[in-house]
């Protein structure tokens, strides 16, 4: 079965390799004007900008994966379940995680059988480019399906970018750290001929995850009653990543094929509980994917965006624990995309597009410990999505921009083993206004309607102990106002300054919760939440540049955030702040650069939160905040680029929980040596 | 520079909403509240503890009081009077009972039984079982069921097992294997009676009692009786009431009723079978008050009742004991239990899971007298009587 997929996947990207580079051949002429592509496309400045962190500013924060540097984007939360190995989800202005989408080069990860990506999953390493967009992304060729997130993430993997007659890149980097980090990796870019070149990289990850971590507590009077220390066990991880692209442009177009593969093993390190301290549940991964995509200008007002994409998941786990339940699982999933997008420009200010998606998932799961060589699942589902979006952008004046769009999905929902879930449709439209009212200053003012939708999942709709086939859609309606400015200037020691603030109200309607079912522990889910979030995001960062070529960056993002379960007065926790929702939270990066010396101090703030439903004083966290700092050098030698970096992260040796009785890692660090030739 | 005091002075401002600062965490303490009730100095029995569950890996098991004499609920007891316990009471209570002047709090996901001064609900101990589920007691021993025995006989399908701990030395002195997945146990003269699950086996259900002799410790027969077994309570004429919570789809919960083979005869067997489903009962004299819960998949609602089985006639005097449409106000029905003087009748709301839940008091006429919030999951009671 593996072999075969792998096989298949082989065929199609060999067979789309050779579409792609016979397409790029018909246009020979095309090879000059390759550099012209990128500034060719119409620059239709974003209406709502997304918060970014990228390139060197990326690099210097102490983070390991994608679920670290996204911490410093205001509005979200990161749910962490503590070490490497610890499982990392991402909650956008408190709509659930299941709201967020996430996008790796353009072309949204899936998870049908739960719809939570592991963020943690994906390191660094390899990303170039982390975008938080809040509704969606404002630029209107992209696929039906983007247009359906109540927020997004976008992750770009580093693109081969070749400087002059040099025709290949060869980093290596290694990186060691406290618990048995050991993290190499190897990228190698090549330009093979003038308009095509390839990328591929690998990375391993080992980590024994064996940190410290620390329960204290003290009673009325101060006096300390108990303070243990132990050591996180089960929280092992040993993960390989290869991945490559090809990439590719021709005349009026660029292309690109990615073929990403991914395989873990880790220890599911459990809850911290009353007299366990030790869990045995083991996990392993195995997820790949191959996607290409294509923008072509078909015509000078006509713009295309092609997207495909295959994926498969294998997902193992295991209880290895005698004293509960034996449990061998094994989970697979399919999924294939197609997506076309359309843009036409009806005059120089007015773009409209179309798209249409389609999406076919299939999930089955089998239980080893009856069925050893998985011969028949114990529970499959299938699904087909259609998606389908039009939408609009114009211009008034160079400054009032307005975008609308609308996206109906068909939900087929196929064939299962009980009852079939019945088929949804549903209509989710978006506004999106942004207007300069002062041609000099740059402040602009923005607004956005959407609604937004998330299907039920299959574990929602199926398994999870009860699911329940007649769930409805979940759907957040969110209403943005707010306002940036930015101010740069040459030649003075203010350099660049951004402010941006946004205020939102945000409603999530029949919300899908876990409901008790019979007499035991048995649940099953309704549509029976409602939450108010009230929040404002606030950002600001600013660059001074001093005598003698010192640079300070100063990055500061708040976020307020009150998230109220409004489903029904007779509930205790009616009015109550949603689980681990903080009313505060914050981060600050501050960094100061002095010619190939660069030292940067990173801190985050959460405030206090509930860990359930109800606001009392039982389920209260305390607030957490970190100090990280990074000391980066580089230099050459010869034609040879090295670049030394040393971080110390948790630097005030802070115990705490993110998740409860899930301890995080106390002060630990981190070294790396990255040589590029 | 003006601008560089504006952006520090901004940076402050940021730093001060950031306000709420991190400190050692608390013990949490214990409440107190009244109740609606006389104070009654002599009243016996003098309380009753409640056991809260907590959810699953929250680690919020708690010990709450409902104190007859002073006519206060206290709340969270367990943590305040031990303090120095790390990680507190523990993850998932599944029973709690007293014998001699001990407190037995059988803690399942902590693996333990949790053993404390009935009087002051100070910790004495703690012994290891396990995945432990129930406990009770005979001749200075307990019995706790655990859904995992000895994995040696069969380390695909390991069967349950019973421990006895001595109540002196709070020692593990034997154990014996018997079906899959124990739960509740009863005990008859030198007999155990354990009530069989299967619950790991899904679909493949245990159906038996087992019948431990306490002397040599040895499972001396299994009574085939239905699936799924969860209870099995004695009434004051020996006879054995046992329930079955089914499939959760075909077949529905029952209640069995065990009885000797004849007069002269030690051996039990079924001799009645009620279609009444049972999640939880109590026996008070001739009364078996107990509640059912049922999902009804058409009205996608749990379909509640509360009724009073006669024990010597074995018929259901009423489907209803909360007499004043109060029962409404319950959500999910956890616990139940009697008063034995008054005939006060106590239900358990678990609600959610995942918030507190509520304890009801009724009086024997079915009428509300009060209700107070309790932890998450309150499910289990025993009168405290010093």
């Amino acid at each position: 079965m593996g072999n075969d997929t792998c096989r298949r996947a082989m065929c199609l990207m060999v067979g789309l390799y050779g579409w792609m580079s016979a397409s790029a051949q018909i246009h020979p002429d095309s090879i000059r004007s390759l550099n012209e592509v990128v500034v060719k496309a119409k620059t239709y400045k974003e209406i709502i900008p997304a918060q970014t962190l990228k390139g060197e500013e990326l690099r210097k924060l102490n983070s390991f994966s994608v679920a670290d540097a996204i911490r410093y984007f205001s509005g979200l939360q990161i749910k962490d379940y503590g070490g490497v190995a610890g499982l990392k989800t991402v909650n956008i202005r408190s709509m659930g995680t299941n709201h967020a989408g996430v996008y790796y080069n353009g072309i949204q990860l899936g998870n049908a059988q739960n719809g939570q990506v592991d963020l943690g999953k994906f390191s660094l390493d390899n990303i170039e480019e982390i975008s938080l967009y809040n509704g969606q992304k404002s630029d209107i060729l992209q696929s039906a399906r983007e247009f359906g997130s109540s927020g997004s993430i976008y992750l770009t993997t580093r693109r081969p970018r070749f400087k002059d007659s040099i025709n290949a890149h060869l980093m290596a980097k290694v990186k060691f750290g406290s618990y048995g980090l050991l993290n190499p990796a190897l990228l190698y870019e090549h330009k093979l001929c003038a308009n095509v070149s390839v990328a591929t990289s690998a990375e391993w990850i080992t980590s024994k995850g064996n940190y410290k971590f620390r329960y204290r507590r003290v009673d009325a009077s101060g006096a300390l009653k108990y303070d243990t220390t132990a050591v996180r066990h089960n929280s092992d991880i040993d993960a390989l990543r290869i991945d490559a692209g090809l990439y590719g442009g021709f005349g009026t177009g660029k292309w690109n094929v990615f073929a990403y593969h991914y395989t873990s093993e880790r220890g599911i390190p459990g809850a911290i509980v009353n007299n366990v301290w030790k869990r045995s549940e083991r996990l392993w991964d195995r997820n790949s994917f191959l996607q290409g995509s294509l923008d072509w200008d078909i015509l000078p007002k006509l713009s295309t965006r092609t997207n495909v994409k295959y994926a498969s998941d294998y997902t193992h786990y295991v209880n290895n624990d005698t004293d509960i339940k034996l449990t061998d699982n094994v989970y697979k999933q399919r999924e294939l995309y197609l997506s076309w997008a359309a843009r036409y420009a009806l005059r120089s200010n007015w773009d409209v597009s179309m798209a249409y998606d389609f999406q076919w998932n299939d999930y089955e799961g089998f239980d080893l410990e009856k069925d050893e060589d998985m011969e028949t699942p114990m529970n499959t589902a299938t699904r087909g999505t259609h998606y389908i979006s039009a939408a609009t952008a114009f211009t008034v004046g160079d400054r009032l921009k307005v975008q609308a769009s609308i996206l109906e999905t068909f939900v087929n929902e196929e064939k299962r083993q009980r009852d079939k879930a019945p088929n949804k449709s549903k209509v989710t439209p978006g506004v999106f206004l942004s207007y300069q009212p002062w041609k000099k200053q740059e402040l602009v003012l923005r607004a956005f309607y959407k609604t937004a939708y998330r299907m039920p999942t299959f574990n929602d709709l199926y398994y999870t102990d009860m699911g329940n086939p007649a769930l409805l859609p979940e759907t957040a309606t969110q209403y943005n106002v707010g306002f940036v400015y930015d101010r740069s200037q040459e030649d003075n020691t203010f350099r660049n300054f951004h402010l941006a603030v946004d205020a939102y109200y945000n409603e999530v309607k029949n919300k899908i919760v876990s409901w008790p079912q019979g007499p035991q522990f048995r649940w099953t889910t309704i549509n029976l939440g409602r939450v108010e979030i009230k929040g404002i995001d606030a950002s600001m960062a600013c660059t001074l540049a001093f005598p003698y070529g010192w640079i300070l960056t100063g990055k500061v993002q708040y976020t307020y955030q009150e998230a109220i379960d409004v489903t029904n007065p007779s509930d205790t926790y009616y009015r109550d702040q949603i689980p681990y929702i903080p009313w505060h939270s914050g981060s600050a990066i501050v960094g100061l650069t002095w010619g190939t010396w660069s030292l940067n101090y990173s801190f985050i703030y959460v405030g206090e939160r509930y860990n359930q439903q109800e606001n009392i004083a039982y389920n209260h966290t305390q607030p957490w905040y970190t100090s990280d700092i990074t000391l980066m050098k580089e230099f050459h030698v010869g034609k040879v680029g090295l670049r030394i970096t040393a971080e110390v992260n948790n630097l005030l040796d802070q115990d705490y929980d993110v998740v409860l009785n899930y301890p995080m890692p106390m002060r630990n660090y981190k070294f790396g040596l990255t040589v590029e030739i | 520079m003006n601008r560089t005091r504006k952006i520090l002075a901004a940076a402050l401002c940021v730093a001060a909403l950031l306000n709420g600062c991190r400190e050692i965490e608390l013990v949490v303490p214990t409440e107190y509240e009244p109740l609606p009730m006389p104070v009654n100095p002599a009243a016996t029995p003098a309380g009753m503890y409640l056991l809260n569950e907590g959810n699953m890996g929250s680690n919020k098991a708690s010990i709450d009081y409902v104190d007859f004499r002073n006519a206060y609920y206290v709340r969270n007891i367990y943590a305040e009077r031990n303090p120095e316990v790390v990680k507190e009471l523990g993850d998932v209570g599944n029973d709690i009972q007293i014998y001699g002047s001990k407190l037995y709090a059988v803690i399942n996901c902590s693996h333990k039984m949790e053993v404390m001064d009935a009087a002051t609900c100070r910790r004495i101990g703690q012994v290891d079982i396990p995945n432990c589920r129930y406990v009770r007691f005979s001749k200075g021993k307990a019995y706790v069921t655990s859904y995992v025995g000895p994995v040696a006989i069969d380390p695909d399908a390991p069967l349950g097992a019973v421990y006895e701990v001595d109540t002196t030395s709070l020692r593990v002195t034997r154990q014996v294997a018997v079906g899959y997945q124990p739960d509740e146990l009863e005990v008859s003269s030198e007999y155990l009676y354990v009530a069989n699950s299967g619950g790991y086996r899904a679909p493949n259900y245990d159906s038996t009692v087992s019948v431990v002799e306490t002397y040599g410790l040895k499972q001396i027969q299994q009574i085939p009786v239905g699936i799924n077994l969860h209870r099995v309570r004695r009434d004051r004429y020996g006879k054995l009431w046992v329930t079955s919570r089914g499939d959760y789809n075909h077949i529905p919960s029952k209640l069995f009723v065990l009885d000797r083979k004849d007069k002269n005869s030690k051996e039990m067997t079924v001799t009645d079978t009620l279609d009444i489903p049972c999640s939880e009962m109590y026996i008070q004299g001739d009364s078996l008050y107990f509640y059912s819960v049922e999902w009804n998949k058409q009205a996608e609602r749990n379909t509640v009742t509360y009724g009073i089985i006669d024990v010597r006639t074995k018929q259901l005097l009423t489907d209803h004991f909360i007499t004043d449409g109060t029962e409404a106000d319950i959500i999910i029905p956890y616990g139940i239990c009697v008063h034995p003087t008054t005939g006060d009748i106590y239900v358990t709301d678990a609600k959610n899971y995942v918030s507190s839940g509520v304890l009801h008091c009724y009086d024997r006429q079915g009428r509300k007298k009060w209700s107070v919030r309790t932890g998450d999951i309150p499910a289990h009671m025993v009168f405290y009587n010093p």
